[in-house]
Order: structure tokens, then sequence, then C-alpha cells
């Protein structure tokens, strides 16, 4: 047996041995194991000690529980309600009430529970106003006139009907279907009243005829307005291109006295630029003259 | 209609959960049911009262809707939020069931009025998701109250422990807020419950139980003190 083995079993003895309730030979033994044992010699030491209760630490507690089975809340939650309807057993009922005495929030929790039961009850009617009452009867009267509130009721039949959240769809159903049937039985003589629907190739004669007006009377009006402005345009265009012409002779002269005036400024000859100056303004004058007046117009340096 | 609410409170010292001190259940039960709103004595056999309703019983049908509008009002507000909607809709309710009254059979007549109401109340709201309204309605924590002079309705509510329970449901889901209105607010069984919501007993069970801690614990949060003496 190792010394291991042998710890665990005078260990499983000692508690016999301390309440003096082994055999001789076994105590004699076993004593002798503890009077060598260093081990053993501290347990039975500490099983000597008479600790109360309450000394373990609150945090010890907590780190146990915390790395073992968890919180004792959330099993004392489940049945905190049994518990204050006093339908738990014993031994649950036991454990609980050791929990609530050191667990404030569990504690409060019953407290208010407790106080629920009273309170939740007295919330369970609330009287309406006066008149409710007698509405409700003047409503239910079997001695009324069955038409006295015939609106009111048609009404509140109505607003329902309002409300359905597919009234449209469900209305435009039904119209439907109430005029297929209307159209198909009662009012079949109103269709047959009707004018007969043209041919297939009448149709397409009228749509030829009706092409052609409108095409007639589309070239119409484009001789009117369009073809005129359009003439117009082009003998105005063709004006201007003669007289813009006519005036080459002025722009070619405007652009050597240019020339000349630049040459004059360069070398300072100011007379000379004075004349180019004179002779431009000749030039420009007669190009705008004969941009303005027709060809026809005889020349303004002429006169 | 209800008697005041007694004082909360668990135990005889006063501390809810001393060991040894823990109220019975027999005495919780007869307070629960003193703060909720009396039934009259002959109204216990509601079923009679209904039959003198179909035979045309006019008294009969006045006691029967005096008895439960205060309840069917609270179960329209507690769905539509508002106070004159509510009071429309407890109307039209109560119409349905006096044209109804023939379809009723057996026993569980506030359960049938109040699944009546309820469902009267959820059409509405689909109707209402519909069609928004042309205004915006302003969403705040309140129902909203008429404004006039101090009704029974603001009387209630100025009860402070009302008003913070109150706003505490306000502050649950809506699966959440409905338990807690038809368990423990209106007192209606689990089987009964469960065939209004169309889901199991153990669901309308769990789903209990979770409601109450949530509420428990958020009325807390807003009041440390609630239910302490």
């Amino acid at each position: 047996m190792t010394q291991f083995t042998k710890c665990q079993t005078i260990q499983q003895r000692l508690q016999e041995l301390l309440d003096g309730s082994l055999p001789t030979d076994e105590r004699r033994s076993v004593q002798a194991h503890v009077d060598a044992c260093a081990s053993c010699r501290e347990l039975a030491a500490l099983m000597r000690m008479d600790l109360p209760a309450d000394e373990t630490s609150p945090d010890l507690t907590a780190a146990v529980l915390e790395r073992t089975s968890g919180s004792p809340c959330i099993r004392a939650r489940e049945i905190l309600c049994d518990y204050v309807d006093e339908i738990l057993g014993a031994v649950d009922g036991e454990l609980l009430t050791l929990h609530l005495e050191r667990c404030g929030e569990c504690a409060a929790t019953a407290t208010a529970l407790t106080a629920l039961a009273q309170d939740l009850p007295s919330m369970a009617a609330l009287t309406p106003d006066a008149g409710f009452l007698g509405e409700v009867l003047a409503a239910t009267s079997s001695r009324r006139r069955p038409w006295a509130d015939l609106g009111t009721r048609w009404a509140r039949v109505w607003a329902e009907l309002l409300a359905r959240p597919r009234f449209a769809w469900e209305a435009g159903y039904i119209g439907a279907m109430s005029l297929w049937l209307f159209f198909s039985t009662v009012g079949a003589p109103l269709l047959a009243s009707r004018p007969p629907l043209p041919s297939r190739d009448a149709t397409v004669q009228l749509v030829e005829s009706v092409q052609g007006r409108v095409s007639e009377l589309g070239q119409q009006a484009w001789s009117s307005t369009g073809g005129q402005g359009l003439d117009a345009w082009q003998a105005f265009s063709s004006e201007m291109t003669e007289r813009y012409r006519s005036t080459s002779t002025a722009r070619e002269d405007f652009r050597l006295h240019s020339a000349e005036l630049k040459d004059a400024a360069l070398q300072l000859e100011f007379e000379q630029g004075g004349e180019a100056l004179l002779e431009m303004k000749e030039d420009a004058r007669t190009v705008l003259h004969g941009l303005a007046s027709s060809a026809a117009q005889t020349d303004p340096t002429d006169d | 209609m209800g008697n005041p609410p007694p004082q909360s409170g668990g135990g005889a010292t006063g501390e809810p959960f001393a060991r040894g001190c823990v109220p019975t259940r027999e005495g919780l039960e007869e307070e629960r049911q003193a703060s909720r709103p009396a039934v009259g004595d002959w109204l216990n056999d509601v079923a009679a009262v209904v039959e003198r309703c179909r035979q045309g019983d006019a008294l009969a049908w006045e006691a029967l809707v005096r008895e439960f509008q205060g309840r069917v009002f609270v179960v329209a507000l507690h769905y539509l939020r508002d106070s004159e909607e509510a009071r429309d809709l407890a109307q039209e309710v109560f119409i349905k069931v006096y044209r109804s009254l023939d379809s009723f059979t057996g026993d569980g007549f506030l359960a049938w009025l109040l699944r009546l109401a309820r469902n009267s109340s959820i059409d509405r709201l689909r109707r209402r998701k519909a069609r928004p309204p042309a205004s915006d309605v302003p969403a705040d924590e309140s129902i909203s109250l008429p404004d006039s002079a101090p009704t029974p309705e603001e009387a209630w509510w100025s009860d402070s422990r009302k008003q913070l329970v109150h706003r505490a449901m306000n502050r649950m889901s809506e699966q959440s807020r409905e338990i807690i209105q038809l368990k423990e607010i209106q007192g209606l069984k689990l089987d009964e419950i469960a065939t209004m919501l169309g889901v199991p007993i153990g669901t309308v069970k769990s789903r209990s139980s979770r409601a109450r801690v949530e509420l428990a614990r958020r009325v807390v949060d807003l009041d440390p003190s609630y239910g302490t003496p």
C-alpha cells in the first residue's frame, strides 16, 4: 500500500478517531499514523477546531460558486414565485431562505413579488365614466325599435369596411363582376343596340385617307409659311454674299493701308502714318457702305 | 367596487422572509381575493345570471354589466392604451356579449368575456395598423386620460404604487405584459389563459413566472423601497 493510499484510508477514519468510536486496535494504528504523518496530523488538528459556520468569507463563497456552479441567483429566481406562493417543497424552501438571508438583490425581488401579489389584483377593474352603463343598456335594450340606430350601425359597418387593408381591391373586383353580370344578363339588350364596328378593310381605308389628308395639309402649311421663308432666306443670303464680294477692293486697300501705318509707326514717320490712317478710314467706310447697301447702288466716293 | 388593498408585507414580524414567519397559503389567497373587485354573493352563480339575461331579465343584465364593466375596460385599455377608444371598445364588447349570450355555455364566464374583449382589442389594433391615423400619436409611457375634472380614472391612477407598477409594466415586452394582465391582474386560471393564447399550459406557467420576476425586478429598479414596510 502506498503512502498516499494509506493516508486516504486513515483520513476516512479520522472523524471516528476524534469521536472516540474506533475499536481499540484500530484506534492505536490510526493514532500512530497521525503522530507520524504531518499532513494527517494537520488535518486532524483542523477537524478538532470548532469553527463557526458564518466565519467563511462571502468573497470566497462567491469565488467558488463562480468557478463551479455559477451564480445561485439564477436558480433562486426560477423558484422565487413558488416560494412566494407557498407551493415550494420544504427542502427548496429552506435552501432559498438561506440564500435570501445573504443575497440582498433576491430578497428585494422576493419582497416586491409579495407586494405585487397585493397590488396587481387591485388593478383588475377600472370603472368607466358614469354614462357608460346607461349607453350599454340603451344599446342592448330589447324594446328598442330595430331601425332606430340603423344609420349608426350602417356608419359603423361602413367605417369597418373602409378600414380593411384591401378595400379598394375588393371594391374594384366586386364592381367589375357586377358590371359583367349586368351586361351579360339584364343589360345585354343595351349592348345589342350599339352600331356595328367597322370591318378591318374599312378601317385601313379610313386610316389611309386620314394620313393623306394630313400630308396635304402639311404641304400647304409648308408652302405658305416655311417655303416662303426659305426663299426669302436664300435671297437674303445671296444678296449679302454679293455685297461682300463688292467690297473686296476696299478690304484689300484697308489691309495695305494698315501695313503702311504699321511701317510709319515703327519708323516714327508721323505724317505718313497719319495719311495711312486717313486712307484706312475711307476704306472702312467703303466696306461698311458696301455691306449696308445693295450692289446696284454707286460707290459713295464717286460723288 | 373593490376593497382597498391591504398593507403589503409578508410575515408576522414584518420582515418578509424571517424563518418561521412565512404567511400561510390560505391567508395569502384571502388577501388576494380581498384585493380584487368583490363579486356579489348572488353573482357567484354566474351561469344562473346569464340564463336570466337570456330570458330578457333587464335587471340581471344591468347587474352583469355593472359587475364586469371595470374589468372589460381595463383589458381594453391594456391593449389600446387610449381611454376613449377603450371605452368605445368596451361598449362594443358588451353589445356583442348581449347578442351572443346563447353561445355561452358552462362555466368560465369571466374568461369568455375577457377573451372576447382581448380578441376585439386585437382586431381593432390590426385595423389601426392597416390604416394609421392622419396625425401622429405621441409615444409616451402614459395612457392618455381625458382632460376633465378628476374622474375615477384619474383617482385610480393617483395611487403612486399603481403608477409605479404601471410604469414598470410598460417597460416589459408585450407578451410579458399580457400574461401579467391576464393571470396576475385578472386572476384567470392557467388553462383558461392557455386556451385564450393558444399555447400549452406549461408555457403559460413558465411565462407567468418569468414575467412576475421581471416585473418585480423592474419595480425594484424604479423604487428600491417598494414593498418594504
